[in-house]
């Protein structure tokens, strides 16, 4: 996968062709047994793995999501579905940075969608930022399903190209959507278009220049979220030239993240999470190993 | 267009209609706080940026989409793209600006005996009760949707006159060189699918966040 670490179109201008077009998927559904979470259904189509679930703090199941050709090009689609049964508690996140690489000659989109369905259960979704290489043509999306008393935290976090390598996101675009309901009603709608070169991507009312973006959520009962609000916002002190700022409407918390760190981003994300995590669902941070190695 | 569309049109796109409006800034009071627009250039980049990919990526086009289920009469669509434009509020006070200023266009309509056309679900949004009245007075989409967007600009316009301070000929200006603007972003708005329709403004979603803990307010949003 050497070949990988450049921007595809400089090295692939012709395109992968459609052998290396890699739909992939994974289905996960979590369940509560003996006491705690067990990865109960695994189903997977392409190279998509999840590793042997860890349970650091008991009855939580810690899964982290595998990738093995370790980015998206022209074509790929990933799928991932993870489903959590009355009384499952359940963490997913990613052990490495997900890439969506410069786009190659067919022009076709590379994306990755994660559904998560949740019903009286709490999920946590965690994952490395997503670096999105200048050219790309990337749709990134999660959708959340609640139903119940389900609950839910989560974030996602973008690079816009790699400007400290000198490659600024130029050319191609992101979408990025994000969408949580509970009992079908919708409580977040969020469609971000990113165009290289847009003033969207330099000005004010947009990232204002800035490379990452992110965004975290946490959906639960408002009086809950309207308490731990209070938290996230004494906790969060961005850097100098960063931004982060916290709300909370119709059902979900949301914190925003605009500068040019990635790192900091999921440290701030990470501290958020330790503010909300105990208020809603009721167990202290257990950060996931991978997160410090 | 007859006359009375276009009377209709202006009593509804006007200024001193009384709902509040101008109470409300939708994070530009915050962005002129946090430096962010400062002078009449940096206005306009900030109210060009919002028109092009915050209306025209959302709001016109769910406008135009509650406009048409209006005219209609169908509760079921006219129901779902509120709910979709309520959860696509993306911070507190956004969601808020929403919420209050369609019930005070509710009762001033309500006032009027107009609004029989569709049924409006208890949470009915500003942009709801706009589309519904627009249709209710026999105003067509396309011009309903223009007199929604240049609502918007003379409102925001009138805050930042407040806010920087910026003078009115400078405002103006903007305004003018805006209406140039508002045709393509209304061509786009109708072109969208579905599934496109979003809003891509994250300075502003910053903005009005960090609005909610600042310290001198002299707006709702």
């Amino acid at each position: 996968m050497t070949a990988l670490q450049e921007d595809s179109a400089d090295s692939a201008a012709g395109g992968y062709g459609p052998d290396r077009n890699w739909p992939a998927s994974l289905d996960l559904e979590f369940a509560p047994r003996n006491g705690r979470t067990v990865l109960a259904r695994m189903d997977f189509r392409g190279p998509l793995r999840v590793q042997r679930p860890f349970y650091p703090e008991g009855e939580t199941c810690h899964a982290y999501l595998l990738h093995p050709p370790g980015g998206l090009v022209s074509g790929d689609a990933l799928t991932i579905r993870a489903a959590a049964r009355p009384g499952a508690r359940a963490l997913l996140t990613t052990p490495s940075a997900g890439k969506a690489y410069g786009a190659d000659g067919s022009g076709a989109v590379q994306s990755q969608a994660v559904r998560i369905v949740a019903e009286d259960a709490a999920v946590e979704w965690t994952p490395m930022e997503t670096i999105v290489f200048d050219r790309a043509k990337a749709d990134l999306s999660v959708a959340v399903d609640l139903a119940g008393d389900a609950r839910c935290i989560g974030w996602e976090i973008l690079c816009l190209g790699r400007p400290a390598g000198g490659r600024p996101f130029e050319k191609g675009y992101v979408v990025q959507t994000l969408e949580i309901r509970r009992d079908q009603k919708p409580l977040l709608h969020e469609r971000q278009t990113f165009p290289g070169g847009a003033s969207v991507m330099t000005d004010n009312f947009g990232l204002a220049g800035a490379s990452v973006t992110g965004t975290l959520f946490a959906a639960g009962p408002d009086d809950v979220l309207q308490e731990a609000l209070a938290m996230v916002r004494k906790a969060l002190a961005p850097a100098p030239g960063a931004v982060c700022a916290s709300t909370h409407r119709r059902g979900v918390l949301l914190t925003r993240y605009r500068g040019n760190d990635a790192e900091e981003a999921r440290r701030l994300f990470a501290l958020a999470w330790a503010e909300i995590r105990p208020v809603l669902l009721g167990r202290k941070a257990c950060p996931p190993r991978i997160w410090t190695t | 267009m007859h006359d009375r569309q276009l009377l209709s049109l202006l009593y509804l796109a006007s200024p001193t209609l009384p709902i509040g409006a101008f109470a409300y800034s939708q994070g530009l009071a915050s962005a002129i706080e946090l430096g962010w627009v400062a002078d009449e250039a940096g206005l306009n980049r900030w109210m060009r940026g919002v028109l092009v990919h915050g209306l025209g990526g959302l709001d016109l086009p769910v406008l135009l989409r509650l406009h048409r289920a209006a005219e209609v009469g169908d509760d079921k669509n006219f129901a779902h793209w509120n709910d979709f434009l309520l959860a696509s509020r993306e911070t507190y006070e956004l969601l808020q600006e929403e919420l209050r200023l369609g019930e005070t266009l509710r009762r001033l309509m309500d006032g009027h005996g107009l609004l029989g056309g569709v049924e409006l679900p208890a949470d009915a949004g500003y942009t709801a009760l706009f589309a519904a009245s627009a249709a209710a007075l026999g105003v067509e989409a396309r011009p309903a949707a223009l007199g929604f967007a240049w609502t918007w600009a003379e409102n925001q316009a009138a805050a930042a006159c407040k806010a920087i301070p910026l003078g009115q000929t400078a405002a103006q200006r903007i305004l003018m060189g805006l209406t140039g603007d508002m045709e393509p972003v209304l061509d786009r708005a109708e072109s969208l699918d579905d599934h496109e329709i979003g809003a891509t403004a994250p300075g502003l979603v910053l903005a009005s966040s960090l609005h909610e803990t600042q310290y001198s307010r002299l707006f709702r949003s």
